[in-house]
């Protein structure tokens, strides 16, 4: 359709010239009807004719002659506009027939919108000055503007259709990555974007359009009840058509085209072609979106299966690591528990030889070192055994404040040895359900650790906080930090950066607090300190299911 | 009154183990006789009426627990100690043979921990059943 073109209607000029015929019931004084040959066989021989060309100054002939000349320019008119419509219906077709082709080149939905709006608004096909294009959301109920098309102002109206009129641009190289980006990202896109309108009709023109499965043709939007004063300020146009896209009967979005710019009328023709161009569109969109929501979904189970592989083969890796662990532990506790016959007698008979020893003897020195050694080989042996035992933990009402000096009286020796500042910030805990027993290993290895890094001196902070359910208890030093690298190996059984250590402590501090439901945290920054922190639950009587496990 | 030295039992099926507590005890000033299974300290208590038994609870043959049970169906007073190597980890944990024990009432007195220190030993024993008294010939 192209704009601008208005036709000479020559047909009702000729009319006027033949007065005996009435125009508007298109009859003659003496009843002849038909077309305008007919009438002309009628008028020669007639009396009324011959009166009206007297009249007009003339003969019959020459007035019938006038008359045939006007009807000639008439025939060649007519034939012209027949003409142009054809042309008009064929260009109209083709641009359909290309749109058609380059929506099914594609799956992807932001080329097919792109396309879609560039069918409506290039000047060699529908010719709108603006198309916006709106989606229904079905999750939101709601309409969502989603791509829009067309210069935000006059100046840059006119600047695009002189560069489209000296190019000779075909739709298809129209559509490039960059132009959709491009598109994609437009003030005209943004602007579209604004427009969010729940679907229900009291909403305005777009969501009736949706409703109502029509297509509207405004064309006095100011004066327009179903017009929304936001849409008006937004697109300022008193003229504008919407038609929704249809795809199997359901609505999936709507068009919106104006021509704000040139002012160009919306004809009812152009509302059929638009009607049928949405039609098409429609269909497309719907494809896509199938297509993408296939896609979509097939990724997304793609992911699930890859991340659900993952875990699988990650817990499958940890159990494996755990029950070769458990079987080692429970083979060294074996032999650990055999050990210590023989041991007892070694140390018991080095312990008789000691004392019988003067003090001057150098075997005296010797019978005491055998006596330390196998003090050392029983405590390796506590702590394989240790490790190895299941441990269920014996709940009982403790106070963990006491614990901690329990614990913190063990290490009395050690601390006189050493310039440590100890420091208790401790929140007011009631007694509750804890393995004493287990607890005071989990803190005498977390403390004695603690120690160890504080050798040079520095600062050791116990400190408890109550938090809703859980208790948590900080064990903080003012050492040199863990490394990073080695951070997730501290709890992990024979890791040790000790010389002397079995490297069971923590990772048997770490198994006592997770049966016990709980959990160990660290924080470490290297060259500041590391804090860790038990967690554990504030158990103030035992459940059901806790003291079914212990028998109670 | 007895003025003999107090009398202990050591039930034990390591050798080295009863050589070294009888020569430690003996030294210090008690009299002491030996076992080397249950059976053997059933019948030796019976006719000993030792005044402190050390029953070790892991011996081939009957298991130190039972020993326990059968010597409490007669005697409930005289005190054991329970000489074991089970006693896994820190001081405050208990194994499950302790909790039967416990359950069982079977009124023992004291755990001696393998390996042992002799001096803690002589401590509990004197502690239990007193300092040897001086004993009279025959």
């Amino acid at each position: 359709m192209l704009k601008g073109i208005s036709m000479d209607k020559p047909g009702h000029k000729l009319l006027t010239n033949l007065p005996c015929w009435m125009q508007e019931i298109g009859r003659c004084e003496k009843g002849y009807e038909g077309r305008f040959l007919t009438k002309i066989e009628h008028c020669l021989p007639c009396d009324v004719f011959a009166r009206e060309a007297a009249h007009q100054g003339t003969t019959s002939q020459a007035f019938m002659i006038e008359q045939l000349i006007g009807y000639d320019q008439f025939i060649i008119s007519e034939m012209q506009r027949a003409n142009l419509n054809l042309k008009q219906k064929v260009d109209e077709l083709s641009v359909l027939l290309d749109i058609s082709t380059l929506m099914q080149g594609t799956t992807d939905l932001d080329e097919i919108l792109y396309i879609i709006l560039s069918g409506l608004t290039a000047g060699f096909a529908m010719g709108f000055n603006r198309a916006l294009l709106f989606l229904v959301d079905e999750t939101h109920k709601e309409l969502a503007g989603k791509l829009g098309v067309g210069p935000v102002s006059g100046e840059e109206a006119n600047l695009i259709w002189t560069t489209m009129s000296q190019q000779n641009i075909s739709l298809s190289r129209m559509i490039t990555p960059e132009a959709i980006h491009t598109i994609k990202s437009s003030k005209m896109t943004q602007l579209t974007q604004q427009i969010r309108k729940p679907l229900i009709s009291e909403t305005g023109i777009l969501t009736q359009t949706v409703i109502d499965k029509k297509a509207y043709l405004i064309t006095d939007a100011f004066h327009d009840s179903r017009v929304n004063p936001d849409i008006l300020n937004l697109l300022h146009s008193s003229m504008f058509a919407t038609v929704p896209l249809l795809a199997k009967d359901k609505v999936i979005g709507i068009i919106y085209v104006d021509n704000l710019y040139s002012h160009d009328a919306i004809t009812e023709e152009d509302m059929e072609s638009l009607t049928r161009f949405a039609t098409l569109a429609g269909l497309a969109i719907a494809e896509t979106m199938a297509y993408e929501q296939i896609e979509h979904f097939n990724e997304q189970l793609e992911a699930e299966i890859a991340r659900a592989k993952n875990e699988l083969q990650a817990k499958e890796r940890e159990l494996a690591h755990k029950e070769k662990l458990i079987a080692l532990g429970q083979m060294a506790a074996g032999v650990a528990h055999e050990l210590r016959n023989p041991m007892t007698a070694v140390r018991g008979f080095a312990q008789r030889i000691y004392r019988r020893l003067p003090e001057t003897d150098r075997n005296k020195v010797y019978a005491s070192i055998i006596m330390e050694e196998m003090d050392r080989i029983n405590q390796l042996i506590k702590d394989v055994l240790d490790y190895a035992r299941k441990g269920e933990p014996l709940y009982e009402l403790n106070n963990i404040h006491e614990l901690l000096e329990d614990v913190m009286f063990l290490f009395k020796d050690s601390l006189q040895h050493h310039p440590i500042q100890i420091k208790r910030e401790y929140a007011s805990i009631s007694p509750f359900y804890f393995d004493i027993g287990q607890m005071q290993q989990v803190f005498t290895n977390i403390i004695s650790n603690a120690i160890d890094v504080l050798r040079d001196g520095g600062t050791l902070i116990l400190r408890s906080r109550l938090e809703g359910e859980w208790v948590y208890i900080d064990i903080e030093d003012t050492g040199p930090g863990i490394w990073p690298e080695i951070l997730n190996d501290i709890f992990n059984p024979f890791f040790t950066t000790k010389g002397a250590g079995t490297g069971l402590g923590l990772s048997i501090a770490d198994r006592i607090v997770e049966t016990h439901g709980g959990d160990i945290l660290v924080k470490s920054k290297v060259g500041h300190g590391s804090i860790f922190t038990v967690k554990l639950p504030y158990r103030l009587k035992l459940t059901d299911s806790i003291a079914m496990d212990l028998g109670y | 009154m007895n003025h003999l030295p107090q009398l202990i039992l050591v039930v034990d099926d390591e050798k080295n183990i009863r050589l070294l507590f009888e020569e430690e005890l003996t030294e210090v000033g008690y009299n002491v006789i030996c076992a080397e299974n249950g059976e053997e300290a059933l019948t030796l208590f019976k006719t000993h009426h030792p005044d402190l038994v050390l029953l070790d609870l892991k011996m081939p043959g009957i298991h130190g627990v039972t020993v326990l049970e059968k010597l409490r169906e007669t005697d409930k007073q005289t005190p054991v100690f329970v000489v074991t190597a089970h006693g896994a980890g820190s001081s405050l944990q208990k194994s499950q043979t302790e909790y039967t024990i416990r359950e069982k009432n079977l009124n023992i007195i004291d755990y001696i921990t393998k390996p042992v220190d002799l001096d803690d030993l002589v401590a509990k024993v004197k502690k239990t059943i007193g300092p040897p008294k001086i004993g009279q010939a025959g």
